[in-house]
């Protein structure tokens, strides 16, 4: 009797395991519509920096669907307003779709080609650069005596090499090229530039929701580089351009606190905030931005970028005759 | 925390004139449910093909003392997996599985507190257990990392039942009392989280994340584990035994989140004995 007893009190326990959890929402389209203007209206941070009104937005886009709208139909609307953000850290997968993002250069591939590392390569580095085991990760090598180059496609344990790219007798100048950089973990950026550092400095601050109110944030958290490095006594040039984003546009605001560097090439993406990746209720991806970044004087770059201070761009027709006018801008600034 | 841990510790050297010390190896499936939706509106759910724990027993007339580890990997999903294309890829990519690992860390001392030891017997006593979860989500193109951690301390039940010789059924209740809690921040990626794993290790990250909880109350936390195991005697020092596990997890700061385990395992354990003068 006890046995019995056990084993349906077992089958109980298993049995209504699922009415403990919440009840999952609906997966119609004007549903998951709401779902994700709710969602960024409390999640999504820079909303007055990328002057959103998610009411208007609502009322534009929220008509157009109904219960018996398609997923490519919920898709084509969910992009169209998403894409007023025009931010990189916002996009979405949903399946037999193109990936979205909601930034127009990454989008379109806007001015995509303008930079070539191939031609950076061919016709620049000395003989016996090195580059990464992936074509993405990064090159560093000399563009002629005295000149180190350094590039890196993303933000992440690569950085560690910028020592490595800087262990050269003596050098006069550095270019430090993040052009095409797609971002990552900025703190492996700020651990490779405090070798450069020799005392602590405020290299922008942070805030991030923490609740659905507009004005629910956590308080600033102020971002260093620590003291201890070692200056490199040379001047430094910094290339960006529009596809330069996330937290390498936090390394650059990063290397503005240091002596001697100069930013030259195009504006930089403007997503500056992080980035987090969520689920909607139909189980499409989506990223949302939940962070304010702010640089030690205050400004604000989300949505507009970080200017260079000597803008200069490629051009199909230099690419196409094997040159690149950013880089040799870069080396006349440092002869 | 570090007193109950101590105490726990010293209950494991001090005790019994005579004991039977018995360690076992368990393996088997385990299923995972949760919903947090910090991440998701969804409930993932999961089978772990790895699931692995190693127990250790010391029992006597009056008590026993156990301290268990276990491992376990889940691939998980919470709608089937889709197609998607992307502009630098000539074939459509596919989204994968989120991956969740749990390790669990366990310690209890129970007195026997009534029952004949040949036909049954009812312990009670204290349990302090570690749940480390490091959540891998995979939401297509992108994913995110999340944490969560438990630490409880329970008061606990065990039950257990000699059919014959060889076979027993036992069972065991734990109810938190009090709970270290914590969990990914209400955005996920906060300025706190990115400088805890700013020193890019995995298990240090984790320790990191794990110590910045808080105290959690009933009304903030709900957990309790059951679990019940049938073990036949194979000969005087081995044993196998067939056991079920299931636990709960609630929270609801700073979303709600709901965990649910299933498991079953099987065991072998070795069992000896020795005379402490």
């Amino acid at each position: 009797m006890k046995s019995i007893i056990f084993l349906l009190a077992l089958a109980t326990l298993i049995g209504c395991q699922k009415e403990i959890f919440q009840p999952e929402p609906a997966t119609d389209a004007p549903a998951v519509f709401d779902y994700v203007v709710e969602t960024f209206e409390s999640w999504y941070a820079p909303t007055e920096e990328r002057g959103i009104d998610w009411s208007a937005l609502r009322q534009q886009y929220g008509p157009m669907l109904n219960e018996q709208s398609t997923d490519s139909e919920l898709y084509e609307v969910l992009t169209a307003m998403l894409a007023h953000l025009d931010d990189t850290h916002v996009s979405l997968t949903a399946p037999d779709q193109p990936l979205f993002f909601a930034n127009e250069y990454y989008r379109e591939r806007k001015d995509d080609s303008l930079f070539r590392p191939d031609i950076v390569e061919a016709n620049y580095l000395l003989p016996g650069f090195t580059k990464g085991p992936d074509e993405e990760d990064y090159a560093y090598g000399l563009l002629e005596e005295g000149i180190a180059y350094a590039w890196f496609g993303h933000v992440g344990a690569n950085w560690e090499q910028l020592e490595k790219a800087l262990a050269q007798p003596n050098l006069t100048g550095l270019v430090l090229d993040l052009r095409h950089n797609e971002g990552g973990d900025f703190t492996f950026a700020l651990q490779a530039l405090e070798k450069l550092n020799p005392s602590r400095k405020e290299v922008f601050r942070s805030r991030t929701k923490d609740g659905d109110g507009p004005n629910d944030f956590t308080d600033w958290y102020t971002w260093y580089l620590e003291g201890g490095g070692k200056a490199p006594g040379y001047p430094i040039v910094v290339l960006t351009d529009r596809y330069t984003v996330s937290a390498c546009e936090r390394s650059v605001l990063a290397l503005r606190q240091l002596d001697d560097v100069t930013i030259i090439g195009d504006t930089t993406n403007g997503a500056i905030s992080t980035t987090v990746a969520r689920q909607l209720p139909n189980g499409w991806g989506y990223r949302i931005a939940p962070q304010d970044v702010e640089a030690p004087d205050g400004a604000v770059y989300e949505g507009k970028g970080i200017p260079p201070d000597v803008f200069i761009q490629n051009s199909m027709a230099d690419g196409e005759a094997g040159r690149d006018v950013v880089l040799e801008k870069a080396l006349e600034l440092l002869q | 925390m570090k007193t109950i841990a101590t105490l726990l510790a010293l209950a494991i050297v001090c005790q019994f004139a005579t004991a039977q010390n018995t360690l076992e190896l368990t393996y088997g499936f385990r299923h995972y449910q949760r919903q947090d939706l910090t991440f998701s509106p969804l409930i993932f759910k999961g089978l772990a093909p790895l699931n692995l724990g190693l127990s250790y027993q010391k029992s006597g007339e009056k008590s026993q003392t156990s301290i268990g580890l276990n491992l376990a990997g889940f691939a998980s999903r919470s709608v089937a997996a889709f197609d998607y294309t992307k502009w630098n890829e000539s074939e459509p990519l596919t989204t994968l599985p989120s991956n969740f690992w749990l390790i669990d860390l366990g310690a209890s001392h129970l007195r026997r507190v009534g029952g004949a030891a040949e036909r049954t017997t009812w312990y009670a006593g204290l349990s302090l257990d570690v749940q480390l979860g490091a959540l891998f989500y995979d939401f297509g193109e992108y994913g995110a990392f999340g944490y969560t951690t438990i630490a409880s301390l329970s008061p606990t039940v065990v039950g257990k039942w000699h059919f014959g010789e060889k076979n027993s059924l036992q069972f065991s209740a734990k109810l938190p009392l009090l709970n270290w809690l914590a969990r990914s921040p209400y955005a996920i990626n906060d300025d706190d989280f990115i400088e805890r794993q700013s020193s890019h290790r995995g298990l240090k990250t984790l320790l990191r994340l794990s110590a910045d909880g808080h105290l959690a109350s009933l009304d903030q936390a709900q957990a309790g584990s059951f679990s019940a195991k049938f073990q036949r005697k194979i000969n005087e020092k081995w044993a196998a035994s067939l056991g079920y596990n299931f636990a709960l997890l609630r929270s609801q700061d700073p979303h709600p989140l709901t965990a649910i385990e299933n498991g079953v395992v099987v065991g072998i354990a070795w069992a000896w004995s020795k005379s402490i003068k």
